[in-house]
């Protein structure tokens, strides 16, 4: 079994290299500071392999160019659904992307493994990874995305319009009192988005203040530490299909009615991917969260 | 001291102080945290601290009381219904057979415990199903065709659940993997309190069964020749046990070690009479998950984050039980 996959990956890897022309591109260091051999500058043909990357290739004009996408990629919707797909983040088919006869292949350090990228190398195909672990690191991938794909300019732009997004997010919300917010990423075990996540980054952008600020990451807390710091809001980052287990999200937590959030209601659902995936929807994030945080100040988008 | 002099006397004063090991544990439970008590505010209904002391650490610490009481009696079981000192409850597929049903509820968008209890007992009361289906051989219960069947049933439950992470939405294998490393949360009151009536019927099933389990280490024929029914008294063990298990794992997950540590440490000190061992073992088990929970609640403190409950109970059982394993090497330990 491993054995003929391994031929078969062989075999496409032949293939591609007959057709594809020599290394001469030139030399790039991606994010986590691996060295990259682009086959050609700009790249023409291009495989995503994280569902942020495909956001913000298409966010900058170039979704013309990407040829696949992974399994997760959702956005932009209308535009994806037409491209073929390459597999899981954690364990693509090697044998698809080779045979895409890619350019380059773009990975996400949180999203992808490593082992992906060094094996699409050995297959002389480069792997770019990016690294965007919070919003100040926007700019840093939105310019190399643009550099490596020819639409340097476009990318400035999409950078302006997320800048000024915030600003207008932040200038809004100006002078309100900042609720105590927390953001509960799964419930048994409790885990919740402590400062260095996407969403925190954003309650702050929406004028409010994280109660788990204390914590890094994504990481679990202590019950007993909610009770005590008494939340006013809760937000839920939810995935399930089609926002189906939002009620049930929600009313999990009327157990527990000492929290400000539950005696006032105010615990939201909201889709996780717009609060929580270094995209290019973090603007719309911001304001659902806006308009959540400050119900008389900032208007629904 | 005279009052182990006579066996009977030790057995009771091993439950009792179990039994009193146990309060202690629980009242500790409510004591200990990571935030600062406020008595006189905790005992106003309505107040956060109340909510901290009785539900966010007393709710959760009987909750692991009850998952532990059924662990540690229905280890005693399977290590008898097999015969074998190495089986615990998860062996025979049960924990399989859960985390196949949790694993589909979560894929499916339940975030909440209760549908993903549900479906991980529904989960394992079908694994039990099947392996005492595959286990009959010309309407006898074969302890080794049973465990033949577990083991592979625990194989493809494994190959399952990986199909479900892979075929399941980005973030969702993530949710499935912390179900699988079992974990207890504070309960809502109705799942404790429904938690404990099955559990507590699954001990005094057990209980009932005990002089019969007694028989069955005498082997077949020993068995046999004491009047034990052998084949009806297997598969009643195995139904009674597998169900006490279900209703643990349905609402923690498959928590390691202690089913397999509790029974053998008490043994050693209460010996092989399952009237004794079983309830000893069901209050054993209720002790220590209950213990390590709350050491768990409080390595948030020097760690910054919980561990899964797995790691204390075999960083703590492990040295624990290899101390005692030398102390009393050359006895009959099964």
């Amino acid at each position: 079994m491993a054995t003929a996959r391994r031929t078969l990956v062989l075999a496409a890897a032949l293939a591609a290299c007959a057709r594809s022309a020599p290394r001469s591109g030139p030399q790039v260091t991606d994010e986590v500071g691996r060295s990259v051999t682009a086959r050609a500058t700009p790249t023409r043909r291009l495989v995503s392999l994280a569902p942020n990357v495909t956001e913000l290739l298409f966010a900058i004009g170039a979704g013309e160019q990407v040829v696949g996408i992974d399994n997760y990629s959702d956005q932009p919707a209308g535009r994806v659904e037409r491209l073929p797909r390459v597999g899981s983040d954690y364990e693509p088919s090697l044998e698809k992307i080779v045979g895409l006869a890619p350019d380059l292949v773009l990975l996400s350090r949180s999203a992808n493994r490593r082992e992906t990228a060094n094996a699409l190398e050995r297959l002389g195909v480069p792997a770019f990874i990016t690294e965007t672990p919070a919003v100040a690191d926007m700019p840093r991938t939105l310019r190399d995305l643009g550099k490596l794909t020819g639409h340097a300019a476009e990318a400035e732009a999409q950078l302006s319009r997320l800048q000024a997004g915030f600003a207008a997010v932040r200038a809004r919300v100006a002078g309100q009192p900042r609720p105590r917010v927390l953001v509960v990423v799964w419930p048994e075990p409790l885990y919740v988005a402590g400062s260095q996540t996407f969403t925190h980054d954003l309650i702050e952008v929406a004028g409010g203040q994280n109660v788990a600020a204390d914590a890094k990451g994504y990481a679990t807390f202590p019950l007993e530490r909610v009770l005590a710091l008494a939340p006013e809001i809760i937000v839920l980052p939810t995935h399930a299909a089609s926002g189906t287990g939002d009620a049930a999200a929600v009313s999990y937590w009327s157990r527990w009615p000492s929290l400000p959030a539950v005696r006032n209601h105010r615990i939201y659902a909201i889709e996780d991917a717009i609060v929580s995936r270094p995209g290019a929807r973090l603007v719309e994030g911001a304001q659902r969260l806006a308009a959540l945080l400050h119900p008389g100040v900032a208007p629904p988008p | 001291m005279s009052v182990t002099s006579s066996p009977r006397l030790r057995a009771l004063a091993v439950l009792a102080g179990l039994a009193g090991a146990l309060a202690l544990a629980l009242l500790l439970s409510a004591v200990a945290g990571v935030e600062r008590n406020d008595w006189a505010a905790a005992l106003r209904p309505d107040t956060a601290e109340h909510a901290i002391v009785f539900r966010a650490r007393l709710g959760r610490a009987l909750l692991g009381a009850v998952v532990g009481a059924s662990l540690g009696a229905a280890g005693v079981a399977f290590q008898t219904l097999v015969r074998n000192p190495l089986a615990d409850p998860y062996v025979l597929g049960v924990s399989s057979g859960a985390s196949v049903g949790a694993a589909t509820a979560i894929a499916l968008g339940a975030v909440e415990g209760t549908p993903v209890a549900g479906c991980a007992f529904a989960g394992a009361l079908g694994a039990m199903a099947l392996v005492y289906r595959l286990g009959l051989v010309r309407g006898r219960l074969v302890p080794y065709v049973a465990l033949l069947a577990g083991v592979v049933l625990n194989a493809l439950s494994w190959a399952l659940i990986l199909t479900i992470a892979t075929l399941a939405r980005l973030g969702t294998t993530a949710e499935i993997l912390l179900w699988l490393m079992g974990s207890l949360s504070p309960p809502a009151w109705s799942r404790l309190a429904l938690t404990t009536a099955a559990v507590l019927a699954g001990v005094a099933g057990l209980q009932l069964l005990a002089p019969r389990l007694n028989a069955l280490v005498l082997g077949d024929e020993g068995a046999h020749s004491v009047g034990v029914d052998v084949a009806r008294t297997r598969k009643l063990l195995l139904v009674t046990a597998s169900f006490l298990t279900a209703a643990g794992v349905a609402v923690a997950g498959p928590i390691g070690f202690v089913a397999i540590i509790v029974p053998h440490v008490l043994r050693l000190f209460v010996g092989t009479d399952h009237r004794v061992l079983i309830p000893a073992s069901a209050l054993g088990g209720a002790l220590f998950l209950s213990l390590c929970d709350t050491l768990t609640r409080l390595a948030f403190v020097p760690l910054g984050a919980e561990p899964p409950v797995s790691v204390l109970t075999a960083l703590l059982g492990g040295p624990f039980f290899l101390v005692l394993l030398w102390q009393r090497r050359g006895e009959r330990l099964f």
